[in-house]
């Protein structure tokens, strides 16, 4: 099975990578450090999930290389689970591409980083309500320090049993 | 899950789906522009469905899409999201102070200036006092112990240990400057280097670096987000130039890939010109990289004008300022510490082992007596200078090293050392960054921008010794 971190720009899609795989990633404060992808392996339930930890992306219409390598990532190979790393400070851009991402019948985690920066910033998000209009199941996480990271794997974990159920 | 548009967009996406039969998705991601899936629709189909909506809205369907995407998200956001009025952070205040012209060029200059102090001074510091007693001392003792117990003399003695009496930068041993070189010269300039990079990436500076630089660039057809490879370029060129990919054409990633091979030397090359041409005093240092800026702004706005095409605008994000997290940076440095020891060190031994072969089959020697009246006439480089800039393909820190005993004995002068310490960072960038233009660039287009790098080390090269003749 394979999942694709999916994500715009900065939001922490290499963090999250790191603390589900242990692989060791470079990570900046800037748009654009991951230019090639990484591959990690983590282990759910004794089966393996290969994570894909994509170049960070707008959209889905690519408009430089990072970009393109992002798109094929998701669209080339058989992608079983995207997990949609999203920044909560900056919730509306960054739903631009959770919008296209779910037109894609591939199910779908979204990841709210950075929620302690929102709250910090006073930006307060429903999550309920989101999870019912965007209908995926929602987690809010802030990677750098590990907080939320137990949740958003027992989120993987549940997909990859459902998943077993199923075949 | 299936995302509504407007009802006219539905219909066009409807119509696009049952006469094709492709899925709905990438019907819609065919109408907000994706290539791929527009070729699988038939044009006349495609044109014909969205004609009316193009009319209607008087603009191409694209930024239809593009509008009603943002609407969604938007309308989303509205429902789920509160945000209380709060005073912005002293961060926040810090942030637009730094990207502000007035107070941000001003503030650029000054940490600019502070870092270069700081490399200079603490990689210096680790190099004399701790590196140099360290090698000369302890280090020399065991090993010539070691190797002589076993090779009193010989070929492999002297492969091993160089020639006797020649200080480690230039004795070219593979002991003895193969593990100088790297581990006490270039290993303090990367570590110092890379410590401070990693510091600049983490507290978000370096996008606002890009804002700051934005209308210089564009002169030599690049927009500041530019300034991030240049910056990675420093340490090592590979990285910089992979880098590269962030930029959106082309004609952008050709000029910075060929200004990075021209004009930015890596920290391997930074580290041995401070400790060769260091001692005659900084204001020399100050001359090699001057020239090198020269030519980084030269050779950009020549090419700007040469090419055809245009720098489009971008918008940039501006990350807030962060915080740095010290597990973060100790992981950073050290992966890319690792990365230089696997990566540049190996090359380092085979550079060496190569001078000697070369060395001992007289070689470069039959090299030198044809290329010599170019060398000497055009450049005015003694013969001799023949082993670094062979070298120079492998790498730039052991070429750079082999001008150390030239300038010693004599047999080249400081102008000399400058035109060749400036030839070898212009004329190729060395063997692991060229293969990284060939995956980035094609065969093609490398070909091209070494030719131009050849054209401008030899150029500059030229008028160079032109002006030393004339001062000295």
């Amino acid at each position: 099975m394979r999942a694709v971190l999916m994500g715009n720009p900065n939001v922490g899609k290499s963090v999250i990578f790191n603390r589900l795989t242990g692989v060791k990633v470079v990570v900046s404060n800037y748009p654009g450090t991951t230019i090639e992808y990484l591959e990690g392996i983590m282990r759910v339930n004794g089966v393996k999930l290969k994570v894909v930890d994509a170049p960070g992306t707008y959209s889905l219409i690519p408009s430089d290389k990072a970009e393109e390598v992002a798109l094929n990532l998701l669209l080339r190979k058989q992608t079983d689970l995207i997990i949609n790393v999203v920044d909560a400070t900056n919730l509306e851009r960054n739903l631009y591409l959770t919008l296209q991402l779910r037109e894609i019948n591939i199910p779908m985690i979204l990841d709210l980083n950075m929620i302690d920066a929102a709250r910090h910033r006073g930006i307060e998000i429903d999550v309920s309500l989101m999870e019912k209009l965007l209908k995926l199941p929602i987690v809010c996480t802030v990677a750098v320090s590990g907080e939320g990271i137990k949740e958003l794997y027992q989120l993987i974990k549940e997909f990859v049993v459902g998943k077993g159920k199923e075949s | 899950m299936q995302i509504e548009f407007e009802p006219r967009i539905e219909r066009a996406i409807k119509s696009i789906v049952q006469k094709t039969g492709l899925p709905r998705w990438q019907v819609v991601l065919a109408l907000e522009g994706l290539e791929e899936f527009k070729k699988k629709i038939p044009i006349d189909i495609f044109t014909k469905s969205i004609r009316q909506i193009e009319q209607d809205h008087k603009e191409q369907i694209e930024s239809i899409m593009l509008k009603a995407r943002f609407g969604q998200a938007g309308s989303i956001v509205k429902r789920v999201q509160k945000v209380h009025h709060r005073h912005p952070t002293w961060l926040e205040k810090f942030g637009d102070i730094t990207v502000k012209p007035s107070t941000g060029i001003p503030l650029a200059f000054l940490v600019l200036y502070g870092i270069f102090y700081l490399f200079v001074t603490l990689a210096g510091w680790i190099t004399d006092k701790i590196m140099v007693p360290f090698f000369e001392g302890p280090y020399d003792k065991v090993i010539h112990f070691i190797v002589e117990s076993f090779f009193p003399q010989g070929f492999v003695h002297d492969i091993l240990l160089g020639t006797s009496g020649a200080g480690y930068l230039e004795s070219l041993g593979l002991l003895t400057t193969g593990v100088f070189v790297p581990i006490g010269v270039v290993l303090p300039a990367v570590l110092i280097f890379y410590v401070i990079l990693t510091l600049l990436e983490d507290v978000g500076y370096l996008p606002r670096l890009a804002v700051l630089v934005d209308s210089i660039f564009h002169k030599i057809g690049l927009h500041g987000y530019s300034i991030i490879p240049v910056i990675l370029a420093f340490g090592c060129n590979v990285p910089g130039a992979m880098a590269s990919r962030i930029l959106e054409t082309k004609r952008q990633r050709f000029v910075v890939l060929t200004l990075l091979g021209i004009s930015v030397p890596c920290m391997a090359q930074t580290a041995v010109i401070l400790n060769i041409i260091g001692p005659f005093g900084v204001e020399w240092v100050v001359v090699v990289y001057g020239i090198l800026l020269c030519i980084f702004v030269g050779a950009g706005s020549l090419l700007n004008r040469v090419l055809p095409g245009e720098t489009p605008e971008i918008a940039i994000e501006i990350p807030p300022y962060r915080l740095p997290r010290f597990s973060n940076l100790g992981m950073k440095a050290a992966l890319r510490l690792q990365r230089f020891f696997l990566d540049a060190v190996p090359w380092v031994f085979v550079g060496i082992l190569i001078v000697n072969v070369l060395y001992t089959l007289q070689i470069t020697k039959i090299l030198s007596d044809v290329l010599s009246p170019s060398l000497g006439g055009w450049l005015g480089l003694p013969r001799e200078a023949i082993y670094p800039l062979l070298i120079g393909f492998l790498r730039k820190d052991v070429a750079t090293g082999l001008i150390a005993p030239l300038l010693n004995k004599g047999i080249m002068d400081i102008y000399q050392a400058i035109i060749a310490v400036v030839i070898l960072a212009v004329y190729f960038p060395c063997v692991a960054t060229f293969v990284v233009f060939l995956k980035e660039l094609g065969i093609k287009d490398t070909l091209k921008s070494t030719l131009l790098m050849i054209a401008t080390a030899l150029g500059v090269g030229g008028l160079l010794n032109l002006i030393f003749t004339m001062v000295r």
